[in-house]
């Protein structure tokens, strides 16, 4: 039950602390999976269904706003406030290539958190972290001493935004690219990866601020 | 322009005077630019080939491990499975609204090395390839009876199968297996057109046939004293209880991703689903650092040859002096002299070109079916397309550049040397 540990150096006691208290914790009949949540990394899918184009953003809360924990000054209530606004009213956030004509019908985003304030969800968060395949890449980044520092305020969990778009395009047959505008807006997203279903394509790209646009080969 | 056609003639008859020379050039120009070529297009062929083989499927769901290796078994018989899954799980995923479609499939077992594949009747419908085709038969149709079998194309001609032969599978994935399944022969009812996928590499038969050659089996052998003749095994419940994978297609693209993450979320069973296209695209953003590892080298390669060149030119200046100072004699000037070499070296890069193009036509047509057959990449056989005329372009311009050095040389050695040069 190493996973959360993998660099030596980082091995804190923290680390230690939970190997241990994972081994008595796994309990019976509990699932315990939880999605990938990387820092600096933003997941996006779309869809093109007819002339409809559906896009879901997924972001830890990180990438968008720079913490995690639950908003606890009013400066915070209102960078997250600031976000949702942004992320549905800016129109640089996904742009179709103009041939298609997309026009932007409805957009929606939510901040959500997991660690929806309880009391014993400190025990919680260690469970997840325990679980996470991911933090093996986490102790690679700095962000891990993030971590080690809202579990002491023991205020952690991940929170996320969440965000659906719906595009209407004249001319979805000219669909060929999609810019995504969330480097710009929030300098700490450092990777997008999106996926594609179009009707004779499917695709994936890792997009970042150098290369933030989508190419949908057909 | 008299001039110019006159060094034109001048560079080529100045070439065929050192014939070896300049053919030993051409073949490292050729070679350098045949393997370029070769690297960029069994690159685009591969992905081209990989692409083609599944369409309009949205998912492909599978035992929860890695994606890659889910799409790579289940759609190009590359591996194999870590685990099966169940056949209450495949009942329930499939019969949620948003599925239109669904494809079982059963592998594990060979017949003379090639993949046997256990399905249904669905595959013969709803299986897509390049994009909108389905799969046709050139005999025969599809399987019906628990032991009938459905060949790919590559099966029966390389073993030479017609309707109606008896097929014994063999246990496990070898190509010489001392396990068969020589008790339940199965019958060709069908033979599948060529495809240019995997699926001519298969045999297919029903899930029941598979689940019925394995009703006297245990632990990958045969129970002793415990054998079920094919009629018995016919009055058996011949229902799977698990199969290695399916395809789905779903009523609306959209539900993909809901699905999706239901599917790797399920609680019931670790399954793992997939999007074909993004997971291969994963796939090659992998090996994109191999990719670009061949074609650095190639590069290389070309660049070495380019210097080849050079030094050949350089080598022969100095015997070429004489040569030179009899041309300026008659009224050549230095710029001429010049020109003579940089046409000289365009020359021999336009040949390498031409002649490296005609290496990669031949080795492809020689390879193509190897590569076929072990990895199951269709190269086709092409004439020069757009990047293949640029990589020419580029070479010959590269090659007179690299020429000026020489040029230069032999320019202000016209210029200096006159008729009383002392070689």
């Amino acid at each position: 039950m190493n996973v959360y540990c993998c660099s030596k150096s980082r091995c804190g006691p923290l680390a230690a602390a939970t190997a241990v208290f994972v081994t008595f914790s796994v309990s019976a009949g509990e699932q315990r999976q939880l999605d990938a949540h990387e820092h600096g990394v933003a997941t996006v899918n779309m869809a093109l269904e007819d002339d409809t184009l559906f896009v879901e953003l997924e972001t830890p809360a990180m990438n968008i706003v720079g913490f995690e924990h639950p908003p606890r000054t009013a400066e915070q209530q209102q960078a997250i406030a600031a976000a949702i606004q942004t992320l549905e009213t800016d129109p640089s956030m996904f742009v179709p290539n103009a041939a298609a004509q997309c026009t932007l019908l409805a957009a929606d985003a939510q901040h959500s958190s997991d660690a929806a304030g309880t009391d014993d969800h400190a025990d919680g968060d260690h469970d997840e972290h325990a679980d996470q395949d991911e933090h093996e890449e986490h102790a690679d980044h700095d962000e891990h001493e993030e971590h080690a520092e809202h579990d002491d305020n023991d205020a952690g969990g991940h929170a996320e935004f969440v965000g659906q778009y719906r595009f209407s395009c004249r001319q979805p047959a000219q669909l060929t690219s999609i810019r995504v505008g969330l480097f710009t807006a929030f300098a700490l997203t450092e990777e997008v990866e999106v996926s594609f279903l179009g009707p004779d394509v499917q695709t994936f790209m890792e997009l970042d601020a150098g290369q933030p646009v989508l190419r949908v080969d057909r | 322009m008299g001039s110019l056609s006159i060094i034109g003639s001048l560079a080529h008859k100045s070439l065929r005077n050192r014939a070896s020379t300049a053919l030993l050039t051409v073949l490292s120009i050729a070679i350098s630019i045949a393997l370029l070529i070769g690297v960029e297009r069994i690159r685009t062929e591969a992905r081209s080939s990989f692409a083609s083989t599944i369409s309009g499927t949205d998912l492909i769901v599978g035992a929860r491990g890695g994606d890659i290796n889910l799409l790579l078994y289940s759609v190009f018989r590359i591996g194999n499975a870590t685990n099966n899954i169940s056949w209450e799980s495949y009942q329930d995923i499939t019969s949620r609204p948003v599925v239109e479609w669904a494809i079982p499939i059963s592998l594990g077992d060979s017949h003379r090395g090639f993949r046997v594949m256990g399905t249904n009747q669905d595959y013969f419908r709803f299986y897509k390839y390049s994009r909108t085709r389905t799969l046709e038969f050139i005999a025969g149709e599809p399987f019906d009876g628990v032991f009938d079998a459905v060949l790919g194309a590559d099966v029966a001609a390389e073993l030479d199968y017609a309707i109606g032969d008896k097929i014994v599978i063999a246990h496990g994935a070898g190509s010489t297996s001392f396990v068969e399944h020589d008790d339940k022969p199965f019958i060709v009812t069908g033979i599948l057109k060529k495809t240019g996928t995997p699926v001519d590499r298969t045999v297919h038969v029903t899930l029941e046939g598979i689940e019925a050659i394995h009703i006297d089996w245990q632990s990958g052998m045969r129970l002793p004293g415990q054998s079920v003749s094919a009629q018995q095994a016919l009055q058996m419940e011949l229902q799977p209880e698990a199969i290695t994978a399916f395809l789905l297609g779903l009523k609306s693209r959209v539900a993909a991703f809901g699905l999706l993450r239901d599917i790797n979320e399920y609680k019931e069973e670790p399954l793992l689903a997939i999007i074909p296209g993004v997971t291969l695209q994963q796939l090659w953003e992998l090996i994109r650092v191999v990719e670009i590892t061949l074609l650095a080298v190639s590069i290389c390669v070309v660049i070495a040859g380019l210097i080849g060149m050079l030094s050949a030119i350089l080598t022969s200046l100095n015997e070429r002096r004489r040569e030179m100072a009899i041309l300026r004699a008659i009224g050549a000037r230095p710029w001429h002299v010049l020109l003579l070499l940089v046409t000289e070296s365009a020359l021999l890069a336009a040949a390498g070109a031409l002649a490296g193009m005609a290496l990669i036509i031949g080795l492809t047509a020689v390879a193509a079916p190897m590569l076929e057959q072990r990895f199951g990449i269709f190269v086709e056989v092409q004439w020069p397309g757009a990047f293949e005329w640029l990589i020419a372009l580029v070479v010959v311009a590269a090659a007179i550049v690299v020429s000026l050095w020489p040029a230069w040389r032999a320019y202000r050695n016209a210029l200096a040397d006159g008729l009383t040069i002392r070689v």
